[in-house]
């Protein structure tokens, strides 16, 4: 098996990284040449399409740098290719040493759109039933499984070639990612306040609105509760309505 | 099982759906690793459309041939894939595509005695889990390193230690043929009749006089035509699909090639092979 094994490893590091492994033993270069684009292209591919916007703001010959580390040093253990993303993003994030030029905002960026495209095929376990508009304060609330609230520093969504910012917002960016009846993705801006209630209400299924407003009253004493109750009402009505937040089925 | 002329479906493909209506091809075949990990509308139009067609899965991931351990957690996904939406039979190709991570894309497998042994127990493996035989495809390559036997003889000692089907695809006999300068037609003639499963056919793109790439992005030339024409001949009628994974053209440009596949068939409809499931399909 040793020979055998080595024949792929030999394949494998000249596919992956040509410059330092510049060829396998006996084979032309132009036959080699049809695997190296083949392969290579095919991950920019999926990389490139996982993270038009971030792809954007790279010239092509840097993107393709970028790419092409990624292809060199990290091991994608998953068999499938919707997948390459989330190990794009966790090399950007956790392996790849950061450079000098790098924009400020390009991990969030990064994760704002691997978020986009998990919440688009993500799973659902449970079908948690919609909240009727009189339901509202009786109902045992929890986060839909294909909504998911973010927060950022940077306004992430609103970056292009065209707006790089090079500080993030005071107080931060907060959105939510969600399906829709037709299971397309989408984006919301939401204040603080209604990010805050998210949480609570992801933090703790089941629970009914009261106690959470009385829990955001307690984390907001400077304001008033009669303010953060209307506030709280409004809001649910419109996550309600956009089943965001759903009825715990049980 | 599966019978006739058929096409290989793509998420692409979703938006055309009537058109594929108006002109059902016998069966289609996906890649589970495309439709396993999606849930929201993807799963739900799969689950809709594996009511209405019958469906092979032909899998891209499973790297039969690489040193590294199978991934046995995925072979289960793909058994719970199969079981749930009532599919009859699972392919894959006789090559490798990862070593201690995916590439995502096919590598050339060593012709030789080791890589026979390895191979055929990793299919035992599948099988086991499986619990039915697998097909496998006699892929396209465009070198061969540490190659110590034909590409035929690989593939034929292989498929008979491993007791399992064959996916048989013509356009790459033909690719190879070219790429690796040997008689197409001889080739054909070797493989074994009875462990063959089904068929591909697709177009490739011509890289130089000698070396062809087979991208399955362009329509099917005549000389494969020609070579289908001589598996039927030689071996009797396998269900047959097109494979299209690039430069997509409309539906009906594909169903028409579809149609010229089930006209070949029609040619030698008094020599069917039969599908083989009571011999050999299932695992004693």
């Amino acid at each position: 098996m040793g020979d055998f094994k080595q024949l792929q490893q030999d394949f494998i590091n000249h596919i992956r990284d040509p410059e330092n492994h510049p060829e396998v033993a006996g084979i032309e270069d132009r036959r080699l040449k049809i695997y190296r684009e083949l392969f290579f292209n095919n991950v920019l591919g999926f990389v490139s399409s996982g993270f038009p916007v971030l792809c954007s703001l790279y010239d092509e010959c840097r993107w393709q740098a970028l790419v092409r580390r990624f292809f060199i040093e990290h091991d994608c253990k998953s068999p499938y290719f919707i997948d390459i993303s989330k190990a794009f993003l966790n090399w950007l994030s956790q392996e790849r040493e950061p450079q000098d030029d790098d924009y400020p905002f390009m991990l969030e960026l990064a994760h704002y759109e691997w978020a986009e495209l998990d919440v688009s095929v993500r799973q659902v376990v449970h079908e948690h039933a919609k909240i009727a508009p009189d339901e509202i304060g009786d109902a045992p609330l929890v986060l839909c499984e294909t909504a998911w609230p973010l927060s950022y520093s940077f306004a992430v969504h609103q970056i292009s070639a065209d707006n790089k910012p090079t500080e993030g917002q005071p107080g931060g960016v907060h959105l939510i990612v969600y399906r829709d009846e037709d299971d397309d993705v989408q984006f919301m801006q939401i204040n603080g306040v209604t990010a805050m209630l998210l949480q609570l209400i992801g933090d703790n299924p089941g629970a009914t609105l009261s106690p959470l407003i009385e829990a955001m009253c307690e984390m907001l004493p400077h304001f008033a509760p009669e303010q953060i109750e209307a506030g709280a009402n409004d809001v649910m009505a419109m996550l309600a309505e956009r089943k965001i937040v759903r009825r715990l089925s049980s | 099982m599966i019978q006739g002329a058929g096409l290989g479906f793509r998420r692409e493909m979703l938006d055309e759906l009537e058109v594929l209506k108006a002109n059902p091809p016998a069966f289609m075949e996906v890649a589970p690793e495309n439709w396993i990990p999606f849930g929201g509308q993807y799963q739900r139009l799969f689950a809709e459309l594996a009511q209405q067609y019958p469906f092979v899965c032909h899998g891209l991931s499973l790297s039969i041939g690489s040193y590294e351990p199978l991934d046995l957690d995925f072979v289960r996904q793909v058994k719970a894939f199969i079981d749930q939406h009532n599919i009859c039979l699972y392919s894959e190709h006789l090559s490798y595509c990862s070593g201690s991570g995916h590439l995502y894309d096919l590598m050339p497998i060593p012709f030789t005695d080791d890589a026979v042994k390895h191979v055929v127990e990793r299919i035992d493996i599948v099988q086991d889990i499986l619990e039915q035989k697998i097909a496998l495809e006699n892929v396209s390559y465009y070198c061969a390193p540490g190659k110590t036997m034909p590409e035929i003889e690989f593939l034929n000692r292989v498929l008979e230690q491993a007791d399992c089907l064959l996916l048989l695809d013509v356009n790459n006999i033909y690719v190879n043929s070219v790429n690796h300068r040997y008689d197409a037609l001889a080739f054909l003639k070797q493989l074994p009749t009875e462990r063959i499963a089904y068929g591909h056919i697709a177009g490739h793109y011509n890289e130089a006089a000698d070396l062809i790439v087979d991208t399955h992005g362009a329509d099917v030339i005549e000389s494969v035509w020609t070579l289908l024409d001589e598996a039927y001949r030689h071996h009797g009628v396998f269900p047959t699909l097109l494979e299209r994974d690039f430069n997509i053209p409309p539906m009906g440009e594909m169903l028409a090639e579809v149609q010229r596949i089930r006209d070949y068939q029609q040619k030698y409809h008094d020599q069917v092979l039969p599908w083989p499931q009571t011999a050999l399909l299932e695992r004693v």
